[in-house]
C-alpha cells in the first residue's frame, strides 16, 4: 500500500532509486540457497559501489522507473503464503520485521513494504526463526549480511553514542540550568537592589 | 496573458517586499511616522500581488493551460475540478507559492489587526516578514518559478499524483502552512524585540493571538495529515516517524511549548528571554522542516517534488535567517532585563516542566531525523533512525508529562501547593485507574502494562473535568452558583482544559488502537468470510470500474455481527491512466470510534485475492482528540481579551495594580 507504490512514482529522487538499483542487480543472485536467501549483502553495502555522480545515473534510473512502472505489481507486506504455521513463532517474525528496514524503500520497515528484497528478508527471517535462532540471532545475522544501516533502531555504538544520549544530555542541560536559575535569582535580586542604591547615589553626585 | 500578468505581479510583490524589509525599519530608528506606516500599506500590497499571482496559477490550473510547464506536469484536462485547484500545491513551484501566499496573509493580518501594536514595533514586526517574504519570492523567481511556458503546448498534462488526488490533499497542506508559517510571527515579533531591546509582558499578550492560531491550524494540519495518510496509503499505519512527519512535528512541539512558556511571560514576567528564544527555535524548526520537504535532502515518502539544487538555495536562506536570529539573540539577549521570580512548585513552575520536556522531546526527534544524514556526510557509513527509536525515547519522555500535565491548572501562580493539588486528583486518579481496568477487561487482550497506557489516557481527560470543577467549585456551593461561577471564566480557562482533554482522548486512541488491534492477512475467495473485531467480513467478489482518469478492480465485502447484516464496503486497487500509477483505495468502515479496515492485496492463481483486515478499535479517537485540541485553540481565541486585543503598554502597567483580575484566572 504505502508499500506499494510509493518506490516506483519516487525514484526520481537519488537515495531510492540508487538503493533500487542495486536490489535490482542483486537480486537474480539471490537465489542460490533454498531458493530465497539474498545475496552477500557486502555488495551491496559498500559506498564505492555507488555511482560517482548520481547526474549520470540518471538515465539509468529513468529506464529504471519506466522498468518498474511497468513490471507486474510486485507483492504485498507480509503474504498468506510467508505466515508460519506456529503462532508464536509468527509473531516474534513480525516483532523482527518490525525493526528491519527495507532497504530499498524509503523509510519502511520490512513487515510493511512490498518490494520484493523485503519479501525475501522476511522469509530469511522466518527460516532462521524456524531453525531456532533466538530473535538476537536473527538480527545478528541480518546485520553480519546487510549492516548497521538495516536497523531500523540503531544499536549503541562509538558511531551512535551521540544520538542515543541526546535526550539524557539535553534534559541535564535543562535541568542544570534551570537550578542554576533558581538558585542565582535570589542573589541577583540583592545584586539589582545595591546597583539601584549606587544609581541614586550616583545621580545625587551629578547633581551636586 | 493572465499568467504574464501572474508572472509580473509576483516580480513586483519582490520590489514591494524588498523596500517593505527595508524603509519601516530605518523610519522606525528614525522614528520617521511616514516611513513606519509604509508598512501597513505596503504588507497589504505585497498580500494582494501574491494573491494575484497565486490566481493566475490557480486559473491556468482550472483552465488547464498545459503551455505552462508547472500546469503539464501536474495536471490533466479530466481531472475531478476539486483536484485542479489542490493540484496547484500539489507540486514544489505551487507549494511554495502558497507557503508565500500565507506568509504574506500574515503579514496583512498583523497589518490590518495590530492598531494597537506600538509603531516601531509594529514596522520592525512587518519589515521582518517582508524580509522572509522577499527570501521565498528570490527563490520562487530564480529557482522553482511556476509561470514559465512550453512551445509548443502540449495536448494534454501529465496528471497529478494520484496518491495526491484527493479530498486530504485539498485540505491538508494549507492547513498545514497555515500553522507552519503562522509561527513566522511569532519569529518576526522576537525579532523586532531584540532590535528594540525591549520585551515585557504586553509583547507576550501581543505575541498569544499569533502562536494559538498558528498552533491550533498546525495541530489541525498534523492531524489531518496523518487521517490522510492513513486511509490513503493503505495499510493502516497513522504515523511512521519519517522524516517530513517529523519536519512538522518539531515546530508542533516547540510551538507547544512557546503557548506555554509565553503564558508564564504574559502573567508572570518571567522566562522572557527563553520564550524569545522559543519563538526564534519554532519558526526556524519550520524553515528547516520546508528546507528538508523541499530539498529532498532525507529520503521519505513525502519527497514527491524534489531537486538538489533548490536544497542549496533553501539552506541559504535557513543559515541566513537562523544564523541572523540566533546572533541577533545572543547580541541583544544579554541587555533585555530578565524579571520575575519563581518557586518550583507553582503553575510557571510546571509550565517550565512542560517546556524542559517538551524541549527536549524536540531536541530528540531533531537529532533521531538529522543523525543518518550528519553521520554520512562525516563518516560515510549509513545508518538508520526509524519508528522504533523515536517510539522508544519520545514515548518514554513523554509519560512524565503526561502524568504532570492535570497538575498544571490546579497548582497557583507564584506559590503552589502540590499536596492539595494531589489530594484534589486523588479520585481522579483512582477513576482513571478504574476507567483503564474496565476497559482492558471489556477488550481484553494485549499485556496487562497497557492498563496504565490506558489509564494515562483517562487521566488527561478526567484531570482536564476536575480543573473545571473545582474552577466551578462544584460540590461545595450549590450547583447553579457553580455554573455561575464556571461560564464567569474566561475563554481560555476552558481552552486550556479542553486542549489537555483532547490530549487525553488522544493518547486513550493510540493506547487503545495499539493494544487491542488486530490485523488478519489472507487469501479469500468470493464467499469466504474472516472474523474480526466482533464482526463477520464476507467477500463477496470482484468488479471492473472506470473513474475519470482511472480504471479500477473492485473487491466488495459485507459486514455481519452476528447474522445481521450491518453494513458493506468496497476496497478497490486503482490504476491512474496518465501515469500508469496504481495505487489502492481501502475500503473503510467506522463503528463508533472504532474501524474496520479493508485492504486489498494480489490476485492467486487460483481465483482468490489477497485481502488484509485490521480492525482498529478506538482508532478515531487520535484525530477526535486533536480536533478537540484545535476546537480548543478556536475557544481559546475568542477569548474577549484577545479580541478586544492586547493592550497598551501604559494601559497594560495600570493593569497590573489590579491583581483582583489577574487572580480569577
Amino acid at each position: 500500500m504505502k508499500a506499494l507504490f510509493f518506490p516506483s512514482f519516487l525514484c526520481l529522487s537519488q537515495e531510492s532509486s540508487r538503493a533500487m538499483s542495486m536490489a535490482r542487480k542483486a537480486l537474480p543472485t539471490a537465489r542460490t540457497r533454498c531458493d530465497w536467501i539474498p545475496v552477500t549483502s557486502t555488495g551491496m553495502r559498500k559506498g564505492k559501489a555507488l555511482p560517482a555522480s548520481w547526474t549520470a545515473g540518471l538515465f539509468a534510473k529513468l529506464v529504471l522507473c519506466i522498468v518498474l512502472l511497468l513490471a507486474p505489481l510486485p507483492a504485498f507486506a507480509v503474504n498468506p503464503d510467508e505466515i508460519l504455521p506456529d503462532a508464536t513463532q509468527e509473531h516474534r517474525a513480525r516483532e523482527i520485521s518490525s525493526q528491519l528496514r527495507c532497504m530499498v524503500c524509503q523509510n519502511q520497515s520490512i513487515d510493511d513494504s512490498n518490494a520484493d528484497l523485503a519479501r525475501d528478508l522476511r522469509l530469511l527471517v522466518r527460516e532462521r526463526i524456524k531453525d531456532g535462532d533466538s530473535d538476537g540471532q536473527v538480527i545478528d545475522y541480518v546485520v553480519s549480511r546487510y549492516g548497521e544501516f538495516v536497523l531500523l533502531k540503531p544499536r549503541l555504538n562509538a558511531r551512535t553514542i551521540i544520538l542515543w544520549a541526546m535526550p539524557v544530555l539535553l534534559l541535564l542541560i535543562g535541568g542544570l540550568s534551570l537550578l542554576a536559575v533558581l538558585r542565582k535569582r535570589p542573589a541577583q535580586r540583592t545584586v539589582a537592589a545595591l546597583t539601584a542604591e549606587e544609581q541614586a547615589r550616583i545621580e545625587d553626585l551629578l547633581k551636586k | 496573458m493572465i499568467i504574464e500578468i501572474g508572472h509580473y505581479a509576483l516580480v513586483l510583490a519582490l520590489a514591494t517586499a524588498l523596500i517593505v524589509s527595508v524603509m519601516p525599519m530605518i523610519g522606525a530608528r528614525r522614528g520617521d511616522m511616514a516611513m513606519m506606516t509604509l508598512a501597513t500599506t505596503g504588507s497589504l500590497a505585497l498580500f494582494a500581488l501574491v494573491l494575484m499571482s497565486f490566481g493566475a496559477l490557480t486559473w491556468a490550473y482550472v483552465v488547464s493551460d498545459f503551455s505552462v510547464v508547472n500546469v503539464w506536469e501536474n495536471s490533466h484536462s479530466l481531472m475531478p475540478l476539486i483536484y485542479k485547484f489542490s493540484g496547484v500545491w500539489g507540486n514544489h513551484e505551487g507549494s511554495m507559492m502558497l507557503w508565500l501566499l500565507i506568509l504574506c496573509l500574515f503579514s496583512a493580518m498583523v497589518a490590518l489587526f495590530g492598531r494597537n501594536l506600538p509603531e516601531t514595533l509594529k514596522a520592525n514586526v512587518l519589515a521582518v516578514q517582508a524580509l522572509i517574504a522577499s527570501a521565498f519570492l528570490f527563490f520562487i523567481l530564480l529557482t522553482s518559478n511556476p509561470f514559465l511556458r512550453l512551445d509548443p503546448a502540449p495536448a494534454e498534462g501529465q496528471d497529478l499524483n494520484p496518491v495526491l488526488q484527493d479530498l486530504g490533499l485539498a485540505i491538508h497542506p494549507p492547513l498545514l502552512y497555515l500553522g507552519y508559517v503562522g509561527f513566522s510571527v511569532c519569529f518576526s515579533f522576537a525579532v523586532a524585540a531584540l532590535i528594540e531591546g525591549r520585551i515585557d509582558a504586553a509583547w507576550a499578550r501581543w505575541v498569544r493571538p499569533w502562536t494559538l492560531a498558528a498552533w491550533t491550524f498546525l495541530t489541525a494540519g498534523i492531524a489531518m495529515g496523518s487521517y490522510w495518510a492513513y486511509y490513503e496509503l493503505g495499510w493502516g499505519g497513522w504515523w511512521f516517524w519519517d522524516p517530513v512527519e517529523n519536519a512538522s512535528f518539531m515546530p508542533w512541539l516547540a510551538g507547544t511549548a512557546l503557548l506555554h512558556s509565553a503564558l508564564v511571560m504574559e502573567k508572570r514576567e518571567a522566562l522572557k528571554i527563553w520564550t524569545v528564544l522559543l519563538a526564534i527555535i519554532t519558526f526556524s524548526l519550520s524553515l528547516l522542516g520546508t528546507f528538508l520537504v523541499r530539498s529532498g535532502v532525507l529520503t521519505s515518502v513525502h519527497s514527491f517534488a524534489t531537486d538538489p539544487t533548490r536544497g542549496i538555495f533553501i539552506l541559504c536562506i535557513l543559515a541566513i535567517f537562523i544564523g541572523g536570529a540566533f546572533t541577533l539573540f545572543a547580541w541583544r539577549a544579554p541587555s533585555l532585563k530578565s524579571g520575575g521570580l519563581f518557586a518550583p512548585i507553582s503553575r510557571e513552575g510546571a509550565l517550565v516542566l512542560n517546556n524542559l520536556i517538551l524541549t527536549v522531546a524536540t531536541g530528540t526527534v531533531l537529532t533521531g531525523t538529522l543523525y543518518p544524514l550528519v553521520l554520512e556526510t562525516l563518516t560515510g557509513e549509513k545508518i538508520s533512525v526509524g519508528a522504533p527509536f523515536f517510539n522508544m525515547t519520545f514515548g518514554l519522555l513523554m509519560l512524565p508529562l503526561l502524568v504532570a500535565v492535570p497538575f498544571g491548572p490546579l497548582l497557583a501562580w507564584k506559590r503552589g501547593d502540590l499536596l492539595g493539588a494531589l489530594q484534589r486528583l486523588y479520585l481522579v486518579a483512582g477513576l482513571s485507574l478504574v476507567a483503564g481496568l474496565v476497559f482492558f477487561y471489556i477488550y481484553n487482550g494485549g499485556p496487562i502494562l497497557s492498563i496504565f497506557g490506558l489509564a494515562l489516557g483517562f487521566w488527561g481527560m478526567f484531570g482536564a473535568v476536575a480543573d473545571l470543577w473545582y474552577r466551578g467549585n462544584f460540590g461545595k456551593v450549590k450547583l447553579g452558583v457553580a455554573f455561575r461561577r464556571l461560564s464567569g471564566l474566561p475563554r481560555s480557562t476552558f481552552g486550556t482544559a479542553l486542549a489537555h482533554f483532547g490530549l487525553g482522548v488522544t493518547v486513550l486512541g493510540i493506547f487503545a488502537a495499539t493494544t487491542f488491534g488486530t490485523e488478519t492477512v489472507t487469501e479469500m475467495k468470493p464467499g469466504a468470510s474472516v472474523d474480526a473485531g466482533g464482526y463477520t467480513l464476507t467477500f463477496d467478489g470482484m468488479r471492473e470500474a472506470a473513474g475519470p482518469n482511472y480504471t479500477e478492480s473492485r473487491g466488495h465485502f459485507t459486514v455481519k455481527r452476528g447474522s445481521v447484516s450491518v453494513a458493506e464496503t468496497w476496497s478497490s486497487k486503482r490504476l491512474y491512466t496518465a501515469r500508469r500509477m496504481p495505487t489502492t483505495e481501502a475500503g473503510i468502515l467506522s463503528f463508533g470510534a472504532s474501524q474496520l479496515y479493508v485492504s486489498l492485496g494480489d490476485p492467486m492463481a487460483d481465483g482468490g485475492i489477497v485481502v488484509r483486515i485490521w480492525w482498529k478499535p478506538f482508532i478515531l479517537c487520535i484525530w477526535g482528540g486533536a480536533l478537540v485540541m484545535m476546537f480548543a485553540g478556536f475557544v481559546s481565541l475568542s477569548d474577549r481579551r484577545l479580541r478586544v486585543g492586547a493592550p497598551s503598554r501604559k494601559a497594560k502597567a495600570a493593569k497590573v495594580v489590579k491583581p483582583g483580575l489577574e487572580a480569577a484566572e
